[in-house]
């Protein structure tokens, strides 16, 4: 099924379109990834693709950009049949992709990035820098930013750090521009700004492949919306004439109207997942500073609730979320749990008071990738476990199947080692992690981060039910759906503490948290 | 989608969201769990494969190869060398790396060694050796865990201080050993008709084993070794861990020391040092990754073994030693590139990009 959307600014004489695939197959090791997938791609279009985690999107990039091969299937750049064995040829093609991540080099200079692979030469054979310099100040200029050259990239906001990624793709004529999750960590006012230079380079006649998970996004920028589903492409939209709801509900095969993950996405009303209840003080906290995050924060936790902390990426909220939890040692202030005075200057310490943190970097920090999902699980309570320090498996395998049960995991085995999961299911076993332990506080640092929407509906759930039993919820997020879940939202603007909010006193909208982080 | 898996894979769960139905744990992980432990064990399969190879190259190569006295020699000889490798197998599994190892054994054989000169007993000796590596371990722990020093640098600071600290002790050319006990203990005496080194090195390899597999420290090696950040937030005792691992691995290098002492005969600052590169060369051929989280005891003696048959067939068929450190250093890129490097999935993967569009081969690499 192939959808040719006219983008804003398509040539009248140019029929070709820019990027077309036709039956693209790939199975890694017998478990089919992507079955034959058609796609078609008009000139001068901004076309996204949704999908969840598993659905295929990623493997799909990866052989747009000449990572992969695939097993069958074509593709066609402006009317050309091209293989791609290697991410150059693709480059070669005028396939650009702009990572998540990004690929630039930290260390190096804005011009050097721009340029990186494709130095000019003067004499001699050595690098000419003034070619380099005026080519990267073109290059900038089309994408609309006007960044000094010689800066070092490292140095740069992430919004600058991606104008220079999209540079470099343009120096290097891109004709199609792959983007993966370009937005997830840039504020508000630079995603606008971005939008402005896609939809320009759009005009310039650049096609675009636009991947996301954030409908109003996807809405507000792209012309069409397909949607791969378990390996093949199972709808697309016009953005015209459809709503986010459908795209949510083909990304899933079933119908989330009215799940809180459908609202999250959508940008209806956040149903809530605290309960209103607000029992005795858990944890205290006053004055806690660490230099250059966060400054004089002061709070109470009460029992049983669910306390938002809100802010722009960078606000200081996951410093502050890991400093509560023991993981990030703080410059001065005090904690108290459960009234009296507690370091919590370790994770240790925290997790023997019943804190347990689901780290913002889930890769990084999370777990451990080559280990099972049973040792991940069973990671925090190896003395549950085991008696004079040999381990009872047995025991320890049964209990992360029960919990992998009880939240949904999708796994075939409890020994498949952790990196061969989804990220959405990486999150529930960590959950599971600190559930197993019975503990009483979970510190979410943005919880929902690179989770599909299936298992986003089920992280929520679970930190319903969680709230429901009685347990205490801390969520430091920069998605302003999430904050609107909470019973409380405390809102950070430069590491400073600048209003909290109860759940009544905010707008369906979120105006009241936003308009505070200025 | 399930039809097209083939039967021997577990079929992924059908609708989103939740797994299907109630699942037969039982059978379905059984066969799951199986698959994973034959994963593991392919590896084990793979060296001990080239391990028997090895050995039939040596047979065909010279007749003195596999004789009674040229096997008890060389494994005897290799027990030192597989002592070693447990310990730096350890290390290596938390990320790390042990350089100091080469001089512990050597400040073991001398401190023993000047012990029972002075009429000591032997027992006492042999304490007096441990302790003295196990305070090296410790030493290396400290610099490593408190002073934030990288292993390799912490190491190799503590080679050079033991060294000399051994020469110091030492202050005669070397100390010949003479009390027949110790000599018998840990070289010529035997037990159940396995002369002592191999007794020794063989239950050091099972507890080892067992340690890594099946105790809580053993885990918490791995979850180190792994993700040294997601063990710290999980609550375990890092640093802890960490110093026990130096002072387990000076401690084995102790133990060695000891070996190498009775079969010398002698103690000397002099012994020991080309073990480094043996040790470390015989774990990661035994398929531990020197990034950590990956290996066991067991392929590491393995790998030692690997190696130093190698040895003594260039040995026994006469080539001298200077082309022999090229060979072995030829072979360490070759079986390392093999196991650690993935080198097997490498160079198929490289065979299927030259012909593009073929089904017949499958990426091994994991789907998102």
């Amino acid at each position: 099924m192939t959808v040719g959307a006219a983008g804003a600014g398509s040539d009248s004489g140019v029929d070709v379109s820019a990027l077309r695939i036709r039956g693209i197959t790939k199975a890694y090791v017998g478990v089919p990834a992507l079955k034959g997938v058609d796609l078609t791609l008009q000139r001068g279009s901004i076309h996204a693709l949704a999908g969840q985690n598993g659905a295929g999107k990623s493997t799909l990039v990866k052989i747009l950009s000449g990572a992969e091969l695939p097993d069958d299937g074509s593709i066609e750049v402006q009317g050309r049949r091209v293989v791609f064995r290697s991410p150059q040829d693709a480059q070669d093609a005028g396939v650009q992709t702009i990572y998540q991540e990004l690929s630039l080099v930290p260390q190096l200079s804005v011009a050097e990035n721009v340029l990186l692979g494709n130095l000019p030469r003067g004499g001699l054979r050595t690098v000419s820098w003034a070619t380099m310099k005026a080519q990267a100040r073109e290059a900038l200029e089309r994408v609309g930013f006007a960044l000094d050259v010689s800066a070092v990239v490292g140095a740069l906001s992430v919004a600058e750090q991606q104008a220079v990624e999209l540079a470099k793709a343009i120096h290097r004529d891109a004709k199609v521009l792959l983007l993966d999750e370009p937005t997830s960590t840039l504020p508000p006012p630079d995603v606008r700004r971005l939008f402005e230079v896609l939809e320009s380079l759009a005009a310039d006649g650049v096609s675009m492949i636009y991947i996301s998970h954030r409908m109003e996004e996807l809405y507000s920028l792209c012309d069409a919306v397909s949607v791969l589903r378990d390996g093949r492409l199972a709808e697309s939209f016009d953005t015209r004439s459809s709503t986010p709801s459908q795209v949510v509900s083909a990304m899933v095969g079933r119908s989330l109207r009215g799940s809180l993950a459908e609202s999250a996405l959508s940008g209806d009303r956040s149903p809530k997942i605290g309960t209103g209840a607000r029992g005795p003080v858990l944890m205290s906290a006053r004055g806690l500073t660490e230099t250059g995050e966060y400054e004089d924060v002061s709070f109470d936790l009460h029992q049983g609730e669910v306390l938002g902390i809100a802010g722009l990426v960078g606000s200081g909220q996951s410093e502050l979320a890991s400093c509560l939890a023991g993981a990030r040692t703080r410059t001065s202030g005090t904690t108290a749990v459960d009234g009296s005075d507690a370091d919590l200057n370790s994770p240790r310490e925290a997790i023997r008071r019943g804190i347990g943190l689901l780290p913002q970097d889930r890769k990084a920090t999370g777990f451990v990738p080559d280990m099972s999902v049973a040792g991940n699980i069973t990671l925090a309570s190896l003395p549950m476990f085991s008696r004079w320090s040999v381990r009872d498996e047995r025991r320890e395998k049964a209990e992360a199947r029960r919990l992998a049960d009880r939240l949904g995991m999708r796994i075939s085995s409890v020994d498949q080692p952790m990196k061969t999961l989804s990220g959405g299911t990486q999150q529930k076993a960590i959950l599971a992690r600190w559930l197993v332990r019975s503990a009483r506080v979970l510190i979410c640092d943005e919880p929902t981060r690179g989770v599909d929407v299936g298992a986003k509906e089920d992280i929520y759930e679970l930190l319903r039910e969680f709230a429901a039993e009685g347990g205490t919820v801390v969520i430091a997020s920069s998605e302003i759906p999430e904050a609107l879940m909470c019973d409380r939202v405390l809102v950070m603007a430069s590491g400073r503490l600048v209003a909290e909010l109860d759940h009544a006193d905010i707008d369906p909208r979120g105006e009241a948290i936003i308009q505070r982080f200025a | 989608m399930n039809d097209s898996l083939p039967p021997t894979l577990p079929a992924e769960a059908a609708a989103p969201g939740r797994p299907d139905g109630p699942q037969r744990p039982g059978s379905r992980s059984a066969r799951t769990a199986a698959l994973g432990n034959i994963r593991a064990s392919l590896r084990r399969t793979y060296l001990l494969f080239v391990l028997l190879a090895i050995i039939v190259i040596g047979f065909i190569a010279t007749p003195d190869f596999l004789t009674t006295r040229n096997a008890t020699n060389v494994i005897s000889f290799s027990a030192i060398v597989a002592v070693l490798a447990v310990g730096q197998f350890f290390v290596v599994l938390t990320g790390g790396i042990d350089l100091s190892v080469g001089s512990i054994v050597a400040i073991s054989t001398v401190v023993s060694a000047l012990l029972m000169q002075r009429g000591l007993p032997a027992g006492v000796a042999v304490l007096a050796a441990l302790v003295t590596a196990a305070v090296v371990g410790l030493l290396n722990g400290v610099l490593i865990v408190y002073l934030g020093l990288a292993p390799f640098i912490a190491t190799l600071a503590t080679l050079s201080m033991v060294q000399g600290a051994s020469y110091i002790i030492q202050s005669t050319s070397l100390i010949q050993i003479q009390n027949t006990a110790f000599v018998d203990w840990f070289s010529d005496g035997s037990w159940l008709g396995l002369p002592n080194p191999v007794s020794i090195f063989i239950i050091v390899m099972l507890v080892a084993a067992f340690v890594a597999r099946y105790t809580t420290f053993g885990r918490r090696l791995y979850a180190l070794g792994g993700n040294r950040e997601a063990a710290r937030l999980s609550g375990l005792p890092v640093n802890r861990d960490l110093l026990l691992t130096y002072v387990l691995s000076g401690l084995l290098a102790g133990l060695a020391g000891l070996l190498a002492a009775a079969q010398l005969l002698q103690g000397s600052s002099l012994i020991g040092q080309s073990y480094n590169l043996d040790a470390i060369a015989a774990v990661v051929v035994g398929g531990a990754s020197l990034v950590g989280g990956r290996g066991d005891p067991i392929s590491a003696v393995i790998g030692c073994f690997i190696i130093s048959i190698i040895t003594n067939i260039m040995n026994l068929i006469g080539i001298s030693s200077e082309p022999q450190l090229v060979i072995k250093g030829v072979v360490i890129i070759i079986a390392v590139f093999l196991s650690s490097a993935g080198g097997v999935a490498r160079i198929g993967g490289a065979l299927r990009r030259r012909s593009p569009g073929t089904r017949k081969r499958q990426s091994t690499a994991q789907p998102v």
